[in-house]
């Protein structure tokens, strides 16, 4: 056998190195998407076939229990016009799935994993789901589902979203303005397809504000402070522990509820022992745990916290004050607002929930906060709540109406 | 056959293919690599164009994604980096899936590669051949003793490439192309020069098609950014050049002192040369230092750094540098360990591995030294012992004693004599170590200060600068050394009075020289060349070029003058014009260029003096290589032509040539024209011209019309894919040029294949029966080169007026035209084709002898010269015994010159002579010969034979009314093609019957390159095929194995054979066809075939009872390029013979009669080849007359006009001869006639 040896002069080398490179480098990829596809059908043991929902043509698919007051409010909305659709659920504990109607079918459609596989086959007029990042990550679209919108679940900014959140949505319906601007800045960018932006509103604050009005109010004799921070290294009790309690509680008579981050407990377990031992030693000061805030929130008169979400939902539905730490946002690399070169909607209407104050302010802070229940100012935070999101209590319907529109045009177009 | 040569062999057919046409078109092995080397990245231009485009549209998306996919690679990892990368990609569009597309069609470049190489590592016909100043193709160059000069070029050419290709930002590509240079001139170093020149030759052409694919980076950058900032380089390089200065000062002191010190032990024979040789190198390590400090330039100092620190930077800067030495000394080891064996290969690569960190802290030391980082403190050489710190006098003391105990050591073993002094030196030594060691930097310092200083003063007496000086000294030497070897001036004085005269007139005469040059060049850039005339000229030149290199039969002078006359002012022009790139072109491509432009120019001058003295003469340099200027035309020509070549690109990058070649019309209209032409003249040459061709003798031809069309029209959709694929991805306005060559082309095709074809006589065995219309006057060629401008400049107007309709109209007609006569020929084939069909099948596939029965054997071979035999006999005198029982009459008169007027009368006796066949003028030659051979078929079976044949010339005759027809090959023979090395069947007469018709459509100048002297731009040897013209040559091989004894009836047996017919191959004996061996050794080759079927006959007991007549129609005819010693014919000619005629009618005959035995014998009495019949039937057999008469016969010399379809011979010349041939004197002429072939 004669010995062979290639030849390759440095231009072509270069060229055929290219493709030898790219060859690997298409292989390799591909293979990696094979992988996780191979891997994501064997933890989902196997395949299903999904046509069981009889011809459903509005569907609604949500990833977890804390969902369901998101939809709730539009399967209601639907009912009332007698239009069926069903809900799929990847949560096995979904109150969703011990909703009955006549016009209503829910399923568990396995984890997330199974979900992929599950909605991957499914065939509807219009699919709505929180889910973001359609067709990014797991959950592709279908090709026998005309229609995917996002409903929006938190009045938030797109900022915050993880990349490529909506790209893929034909429509998205919207929280507040700021989403809409957003939106269109990235659809801009990125030369992806219009999509519809429906000026909708949160539909859990339909339900929310059923519940609010069903609480009754209990007297109280102190004013009561709820503590709300995040987990994340800047939080609140990371910065200053046991001793920014020691200084809420110090020449005050305030009640203060802690509402820990679940997350604290897994990050943060030794500093979550100790403010849970100084709770113990201290009678006004309680640890609240349970899966709703809502409760504790109508109590209290005032919250302080420094970068979670949950403000706007107490500033917005109750409405009170929000004293707030003043924290550098942390980079949103990685995230949608990498790509917008304006200030996020959180961080300029954060001034208006209440008073920012800083870490000079720690030894001061429940003569702060006793201030600010003596002056809220709730005028302000209403206007800010009508600015930012429409249809406030009235979000379910708009919703509702909004899908039936769409699945109109999509029978016209039929 | 693996399954990789089975994939690889189309690749290999091809560069065979391409190979073979380059090579007959040069007749030359170097250029033919060239032109190989050229056609294979011709062929993958397009792919590269595609590649490239791609690559820049992915570059650019890449770019535009890059800080997006950061983004997401720092923030994200595992699945979900995967996801949103894969977005990233999809909202791009940016696909590595797509970017493989024009990668598939680039792999096909690979096994290209695979096949040159196999094709040329062990071919064998390259041995010994010289090109430029190569000496062996098939061996490494070693042009400077055991370095190779080849694979330095294509590496420099790479480097080049590479430089250029990463110019355009693409840094991260410079490393990978920098290690494939070096891996490859480690790969090709000594590997034989035609590979290595195949390979220098690509990266050539992958340079120059930058100018296609890259055009942007040899556009001339003001201080631009980027890595390779010119300015940048420029005060880095200004910065450290003192330092270079004086440690190029440094070098040569160290190496001329070596030279000095071998000199002193050895001889000062070469002490010139040698020295040269320590300047030029220590120049080259110079350079080396420079590149290095240029390639590395350290930006951060290093004051107040901590040690790791300052190793972590560097180690940033150099690491390349580590990892690109180290792959080279592993890939050096790999390539020992190959070769040799791969024991202790791990102990090598770690060495390898060390020695990479130490080349690398060496080189790094260097820099850092010449760009001052390191800083050496000036302090006062410290000579005192006491002076030194404490580690250095630990130092000195551990030398000292270790030395000290050596020299006992040594004293203990020898003797005690001299010990004191022994110690006594080692103590001054390691005095004298350590003082080095301690202030050797500054000593270095120093010395190199007093050094330039000492220079620059005794330069300053001088007014020369220093170039001048070393060119004078490089002159002399090389003067010294030239007329050392002529041994004219061997005595010192005269050198040195040699030297001075040189040294004092050089100067001067190379200031005139400049300055004469300088005006020239003022003159001619005063007038700027239009770029009409420009391509005209440069037309012209080319054309007599081509005209008078390959004029046919030999180089034509007068033609080549020509074109010197047009070549040299359009040089001056060209050179005029790339002085004024100068400016325009970035500054390093420039003097790239400048170099081979110099290169060029000095050795077109030479090639000019040669002719002016009109002597080649040889200048030796160095001893090592010598360039030799012979005063052949044709040699200053091509180095014009190609310092030509190197200028055209820019001429048409920069100058408005472009310009001059667009038309008006759309690009559609462009699109259709050239379609429309190119269908015109490949239909032309590839179906309807070959058909036509065959029409005119089908039987000549094994193989029917339909053949011809299945293989014919392969090859003209490929041609058409091919020049409408170049045409696609040609620039908009050569498209426009494409598609006004395309039209010339079809026009003068037009004029020569169809409105004045040319007059050749008929196709015999390749060759032309007359080639004098080949051999035009000068006039014909002035008339065509004018014409072709004529009609270049008529289709530009017709194209600028937007005749477009017209045009097309016009090239309709060219289509139909032929096609219409070819669809007419075709139809009239149609009756042919079934006998042909049948023609196919073979009656059996055995000759058959009879044992009991008497069997006749008549083997015609055609133009065997029957006086060769005589020398044939005299080499080989053992040809005597084994002819045994033969009877050689060598006073044997042929009937005529022609097979086709000579064979009747072989197979038909003295009735059937031209002169008497033209009685009959109703029929024509075709039906006389067909009717003459039915005759004797059926003569022969009336005789009680059984009538055995193969192919009777001319005749038509069915042979499924032989009893045996003999085919010349047969399926049922395939299993002799391992026993003589015979290989597959091909059938290379399709391809002569297109190459015939580009041979006609041709103009002049072209047609002598593809007719080729009968070669028809195949390659001088052939692979063992059994080619058409292998066949004839096969079929007498396999004789003995195709004949049996198991015939019943008496076999009669005619064989005529054209392997013994001009142009003069053999088979040798590995199946290899050999051509133009010349007759005489074709000859022997023949009856060495012939003996071994004697011998057969012998071992099968049927030698005996055949009678055996061998003989020849005619003898050899195109006599011009023969010559003849030992003639046999006598000079007292009472008339004027013709050599040709003498030739032509001394035919073989050699007779064997049953039962004869005895070994050969000569019989001097007059024979004629009319008398095989009768020898052959016994019927007044001549060699039987035991009183013979004596007797006249006639001989008739047939024009070459002479045609098949022709119902007369047109006889030029009628003799009858008697008594003896040879004896001119008994030649009587009894016609002459002029009449022509009807």
């Amino acid at each position: 056998m004669v010995s062979i040896i290639l030849y390759i002069d440095p231009a072509s080398t270069s060229a055929l190195l290219y493709i030898i490179i790219a060859l690997v480098a298409t292989i390799a990829f591909s293979l990696r998407g094979y992988f996780y596809r191979l891997k994501n059908l064997v933890l989902g043991r196997g395949f299903i076939a999904s046509d069981e929902l009889g011809g459903t043509e509005i569907v609604f698919y949500s990833e977890g229990k804390q969902y369901w007051y998101v939809f709730l409010p539009i399967i209601r909305a639907l009912e009332k016009k007698e239009i069926p659709c069903a809900y799929l659920t990847s949560d096995k504990e979904d109150p969703g799935l011990d909703y009955q109607s006549d016009l209503y079918t829910s399923k568990y459609i396995g984890n997330i994993t199974m979900t992929s596989v599950y909605l991957n086959k499914l065939k509807a007029k219009f699919v709505g789901m929180t889910t973001p990042q359609l067709d990014v990550m797991m959950i592709r679209r279908s090709k026998r589902v005309q229609h995917y919108g996002h409903i929006v679940h938190a009045p938030i900014d797109v900022f915050t979203y993880r990349k490529f959140a909506f790209d893929y949505f034909d429509s998205v319906f919207c929280s507040g303005p700021h989403q809409i601007e957003g939106i269109k800045k990235l659809e801009e960018k990125r030369g992806t397809q219009k999509k519809l932006l429906l000026e909708t509103g949160l539909t859990y604050y339909d339900v929310m504000l059923d519940d609010l009005n069903s609480i009754t109010a209990v007297e109280k004799r102190n004013p009561i402070v709820l503590v709300a921070p995040t987990w994340k290294e800047y939080s609140i009790i990371n910065r200053f522990g046991v001793s920014f309690f020691s200084s809420l509680l110090k020449n005050t008579t305030f009640e203060v509820i802690f509402r820990p981050h679940p997350q604290s407990y897994v990050s943060f377990p030794k500093l979550m022992a100790e403010l849970n031992a100084f709770a113990e030693s201290e009678p006004r000061l309680s640890v609240d745990t349970k899966p709703s805030g809502t409760e504790s929130m109508a109590k209290a008169d005032i919250m302080i916290s420094d970068l979670s979400g949950v403000i706007w939902d107490y500033a917005f539905l109750f409405p009170k004050p929000v004293l707030l730490l003043k924290t550098e946002f942390e980079t949103i690399e990685g995230f949608e607002g990498s790509e917008l070169n304006y200030p996020m909607w959180e961080m300029r209407e954060r001034p208006k929930l209440g008073r920012i104050f800083t870490e000079e302010d720690i030894d001061s802070i429940g003569a702060i906060a006793n201030e600010l229940i003596g002056n809220p100012p709730s005028v302000q935070l209403e206007k800010l709540r009508d600015e930012s999101v429409y249809n406030f209590g009235n979000a379910g319907e708009t919703a509702a109406s909004q899908i039936l529109d769409i699945v109109k045009r999509l029978n016209n177009a039929d | 056959m693996s399954f990789f040569d089975v994939l690889l062999s189309p690749f290999i057919y091809f560069i065979e293919q391409v190979y073979a046409l380059a090579y007959g078109l040069t007749n030359n092995h170097g250029l033919s690599i060239v032109l190989l080397s050229f056609a294979v990245s011709l062929i993958l231009l397009p792919v590269f164009i595609l590649i490239e485009k791609a690559k820049k549209r992915d570059d650019a998306k890449k770019q535009r994604m890059k800080p997006l996919a950061d983004e997401i690679k720092r923030c994200y990892r595992g699945q979900e980096r995967y996801y949103y990368l894969k977005t990233l990609n999809r909202q791009h569009g940016y696909s590595p899936l797509k970017a493989l597309l024009p990668l598939l069609s680039l792999l096909l470049q690979i096994p290209f590669f695979i096949a040159a190489y196999q094709f040329l590592e062990g071919y064998a016909p390259l041995a010994g051949q010289s090109f430029l100043f190569i000496d062996d193709l098939s061996a490494p160059d070693g042009l400077l003793g055991r370095v190779n000069v080849l694979p330095i070029a294509m590496t420099l050419v790479n480097l080049l490439t590479a430089y250029f290709y990463t110019r355009n930002g693409r840094t991260s590509e410079l490393n990978q192309m920098l290690v494939v240079a070096l891996l490859f001139l480690i790969l090709l170093f000594n590997l034989p020069s035609g590979l290595v020149l195949y390979w220098t030759m690509n990266n050539v052409f992958s340079f120059l098609r930058l100018f296609i694919t890259n055009p942007e980076v040899f556009a001339s950058r003001e201080g631009g950014g980027g890595k390779f900032n010119v300015v940048l380089l420029k005060k880095h390089l200004i910065s450290i050049l003192p330092k270079l200065k004086k440690s190029l000062v440094v070098i040569t002191t160290f190496a001329i002192l070596f030279q000095l010190n071998w000199a002193f032990h050895h001889s000062f024979n070469d002490i010139v040369i040698r020295l040269i040789y320590a300047f030029v190198s220590s120049i080259l390590l110079t350079l080396l230092i420079a590149v290095l400090n240029l390639i590395y330039i350290i930006k951060t100092p290093f004051e107040g750094k901590g040690v790791k620190e300052i190793f972590s930077e560097l180690w940033l800067v150099f690491k390349t540098f580590f990892f690109f030495i180290t792959l080279v000394f592993i890939v050096v080891q790999v390539n020992w360990a190959l070769n040799h064996n791969f024991n202790d290969f791990i102990v090598r690569v770690f060495i390898s591995v060390v020695s990479g960190f130490l080349v690398t802290v060496i080189v790094s030391l260097i820099v850092l030294l010449y760009q001052d980082k390191i800083i050496i403190e000036p302090r006062i050489v410290k000579l005192n012992i006491l002076s030194f710190n404490r580690r250095q006098k630990n130092a000195f003391w551990i030398v000292l004693v270790v030395l000290s105990l050596l020299q006992i050591n040594w004293a203990l073993h020898y003797s005690f004599n001299d010990i004191i002094i022994r110690l006594l030196l080692v103590f001054v030594g390691s005095w004298i170590f350590l003082v080095l060691i301690a202030n050797t930097s500054n000593e270095i310092k120093h010395l190199c200060k007093l050094f330039v200083e000492r220079i620059k003063s005794q330069l300053n007496h001088f007014k020369f600068n220093i170039y001048a000086v070393f060119l004078v000294f490089a002159l002399i030497a090389i003067l010294f050394y030239c007329f050392s070897k002529l041994n004219l001036f061997d005595t010192l004085f005269s050198r040195v009075i040699v030297a001075i005269v040189a040294g004092v007139t050089i100067v001067p005469v190379a200031l005139i020289v400049y300055n004469i040059a300088k005006l020239i060049m003022q003159f001619f850039g005063s007038y700027r060349l239009k770029p009409s005339i420009y391509i005209t000229s440069l037309f012209v030149t080319g054309y007599f070029y081509l005209a008078g290199k390959y004029y046919f039969p030999d180089v034509h002078d007068g033609l080549l003058k020509t074109a010197l006359l047009v070549l040299i002012p359009l040089e001056i022009f060209n050179l005029q014009f790339f002085f004024s790139l100068k400016h325009r072109i970035s500054k390093l491509l420039f003097y790239t260029l400048l170099f081979p432009v110099f290169i060029f120019l000095s050795a077109q001058l030479l090639y000019l003096c040669a002719i002016a003295i009109d002597k080649s003469f040889t200048i030796p340099v160095f001893g090592q290589f010598s360039f030799t200027f012979s005063n052949s035309l044709a040699q200053p020509l091509e180095t014009g032509l190609i310092l030509l070549l190197i200028i055209l690109p820019f001429h048409v990058w920069f100058s408005n040539i472009k310009a001059t070649l667009s038309t008006n019309l759309s690009t559609k209209q462009n699109q259709t024209i050239f379609f429309l032409s190119v269908f015109s003249i490949s239909t032309f040459i590839f179906i309807w011209n070959p058909i036509t061709v065959f029409s005119t003798s089908p039987e000549s031809f094994s193989f029917t019309a339909f053949d011809l069309l299945k293989a014919n029209v392969l090859l003209l959709i490929a041609v058409i894919l091919v020049s409408y694929s170049v045409y696609i991805i040609l620039s908009w306005r050569f498209k426009n040029f494409a598609v006004k060559l395309i039209l010339v082309l079809t026009v003068v095709s037009f004029i020569n294949g169809s409105l004045l074809p040319i007059d050749m006589g008929t196709l015999q065995m390749q060759r032309f029966s007359d080639t004098s219309n080949l051999h035009a006057p000068y006039w014909i060629f002035l008339v065509e080169v004018i014409g072709i401008i004529a009609i270049y400049n008529l289709i530009s107007y017709l194209l600028k007026r937007n005749y477009f309709k017209q045009i097309s109209f016009a090239i309709v007609i060219l289509i139909l035209i032929p096609t219409i006569q070819g669809v007419i020929v075709l139809s009239q084939l149609e009756s042919h084709k079934n006998k042909n069909i049948n023609e196919q099948k073979p009656l059996s596939s055995s000759i058959s002898f009879s044992k009991q029965e008497e069997n006749v054997v008549i083997l015609m071979l055609d133009m065997f010269q029957g006086w060769y035999l005589n020398n044939v006999l005299e080499e080989m005198p053992l040809l005597r015994e084994s002819f045994e029982g033969f009877v050689w009459y060598p006073n044997t008169v042929s009937v005529s010159n022609f097979t086709i007027s000579s064979m009747p009368a072989l197979i038909g006796g003295h009735e059937y002579t031209p002169h008497k066949l033209d009685a009959d003028s109703t029929s024509n030659l075709y039906q006389k010969m067909t009717h003459v051979s039915e005759l004797f078929r059926d003569k022969v079976k009336a005789n009680g034979f059984s009538f055995s044949s193969n192919t009777i010339p001319w005749s038509s005759i069915d042979k499924e009314t032989f009893d045996t027809y003999i085919p010349n090959w047969h399926k049922d023979w395939d299993y002799l093609k391992d026993t003589l090395s015979i290989g597959e069947n091909t059938e290379i007469n399709y391809s002569l019957l297109w190459k015939n018709a580009v041979f006609f459509c041709s103009p002049m100048f072209i047609k002598p390159i593809v007719y080729d002297k009968g070669k028809w731009m195949n390659s001088q040897e052939t692979k063992n095929n059994n080619s058409e013209l292998a066949v004839e040559h096969n079929f007498l091989r396999t004789l003995p194995y195709i004949s049996d004894s198991k015939a019943s009836k008496a076999s009669f047996i005619l064989l005529c054979s054209k392997a013994t017919h001009f142009p003069w191959d053999i088979v040798d004996e590995k199946g290899t066809l050999i051509r133009d061996v010349g007759p005489f050794v074709n000859y022997k080759w023949s009856l060495i075939q012939v003996e071994k079927w004697l011998q057969w006959m012998k071992e099968n007991g049927v030698y005996d009872n055949t009678k055996i007549i061998i003989v020849s129609d005619h003898g050899i005819r195109h006599t011009r390029k023969l010559t003849f010693e030992d003639s046999p014919f006598t000079e007292n000619r009472v008339i004027d013979v013709p050599l040709d005629a003498q030739m032509a009618f001394t035919p073989l005959l050699m007779v064997k009669d049953f039962n004869s035995v005895g070994i050969l014998k000569e019989d001097s009495r007059l024979m004629s080849n009319a008398d095989v019949t009768s020898i052959a039937f016994g019927e007044n057999d001549p060699t039987k007359t035991i009183d013979f008469k004596p007797r006249t016969l006639d001989a008739f010399f047939i024009s070459w006009k002479v045609k098949p379809k022709d119902k007369q011979y047109p006889i030029e010349a009628w003799y009858k001869i008697s008594e003896n041939v040879y004896d001119l004197s008994n030649w009587r002429l009894i016609e002459q006639t002029t009449k022509g072939g009807s």
